[in-house]
């Protein structure tokens, strides 16, 4: 067990580590209301990063104390990122060794002032050369797609997909491992 | 706890879920078991002026990048309500003291698009709410 928490580096092996999971394998806190969308909650878990106005933490009635809590608004981790951009084509390795992958309304997002506004239809994703690890909130459970499928998440509105650096605090673990 | 469903023309579905009664307002709950979502629910339209800046919780979680108050903020999360599979809870249970803690919940349900977001409060013993209790609930 502990060999198998010892590794930092994301990779495939422990992305898929969360494959099928529910949020309530994965948050200690309990925070699992299947009401909230998860999504910015599943990808600090894995990454390990608090960050916002409020965690899972903060919001659960039962409050794991040796553990931390996480950010669960897409909006405040997407203000979180070092450097964000947006993926206008996709490659073989459209998000290199690693990114948050925002998806939204175009306009929702500010890139020069590095803000996304809360507007219900956003979601986000970890990417990894060309594949995205995610929690659906129709299956409730994490999954994998592509950027392509990704990019029409939502109907009815113009999608960006967006790339978000990881904050040099993250400490991605595999599933069963977070601090 | 008591909870009843309202169907409204608009498709929207209303699950007012009144907390069970308390020292505040027994007499109302015993007779209508809605009137403990009916205090959150006016309160919370009482609290339209108070600014987003009352709560870090609140500061950018406004729909829209205009938004400046409660007001702002729940008129943006009702208008994105005009699909069907909407629901709001509101309840109010014994808090601090005389107070009540009450929250109120909007939530949507379409496809992968899935969201709650809300309010959390004090109200006094007349009913009347405490800005500076005010958070913005929700995750997403």
């Amino acid at each position: 067990m502990t060999l198998a928490c010892s590794c930092t580096n994301l990779s495939t092996e422990l992305l898929n580590s969360y494959l099928g999971k529910t949020i309530g394998d994965i948050c200690p806190h309990g925070f699992s209301d299947a009401d909230l969308n998860h999504c910015a909650h599943f990808v600090c878990h894995v990454m390990n990063l608090a960050a916002g106005s409020v965690t899972c933490k903060g919001m659960a009635n039962q409050a794991v104390a040796a553990r931390i809590g996480v950010c669960i608004r897409v909006h405040e981790l997407f203000a979180e990122c070092p450097q964000v951009d947006e993926a206008n084509s996709c490659s073989s390795d459209t998000f290199g060794d690693g990114r948050f992958v925002f998806v939204t309304r175009r306009n929702a997002v500010n890139l020069a002032a590095h803000s996304m506004t809360n507007v219900p239809k956003k979601h986000v994703g970890i990417g990894l050369g060309n594949t995205i690890w995610h929690y659906s909130n129709t299956q409730d459970r994490v999954v994998t797609t592509t950027p392509e499928l990704f990019l029409y998440h939502y109907s009815g509105q113009t999608n960006g997909l967006f790339r978000g650096s990881f904050p040099d605090r993250c400490t991605p673990t595999r599933f069963g491992c977070g601090l | 706890m008591n909870t009843e469903a309202l169907t409204l023309t608009l498709a929207v579905t209303l699950a007012l879920t009144a907390s069970g009664p308390n020292w505040a307002s027994e007499a109302s709950e015993a007779a209508d078991p809605t009137a403990g979502a009916r205090d959150a629910l006016r309160a919370a339209l009482q609290l339209r002026d108070v600014p987003l800046t009352v709560h870090a919780s609140c500061r950018h979680a406004g729909p829209d990048p205009a938004d400046r108050t409660i007001g702002d903020y729940l008129s943006g999360l009702l208008a994105a309500m005009e699909q069907p599979s909407n629901t709001v809870q509101a309840r109010c249970e014994p808090g601090p003291g005389r107070h009540r803690t009450c929250t109120v919940w909007l939530k949507h349900r379409d496809d992968e698009e899935r969201w709650a977001w809300g309010l959390a409060f004090e109200i006094d013993a007349r009913h009347r709410p405490l800005w500076r209790s005010v958070r913005c609930l929700g995750a997403g």
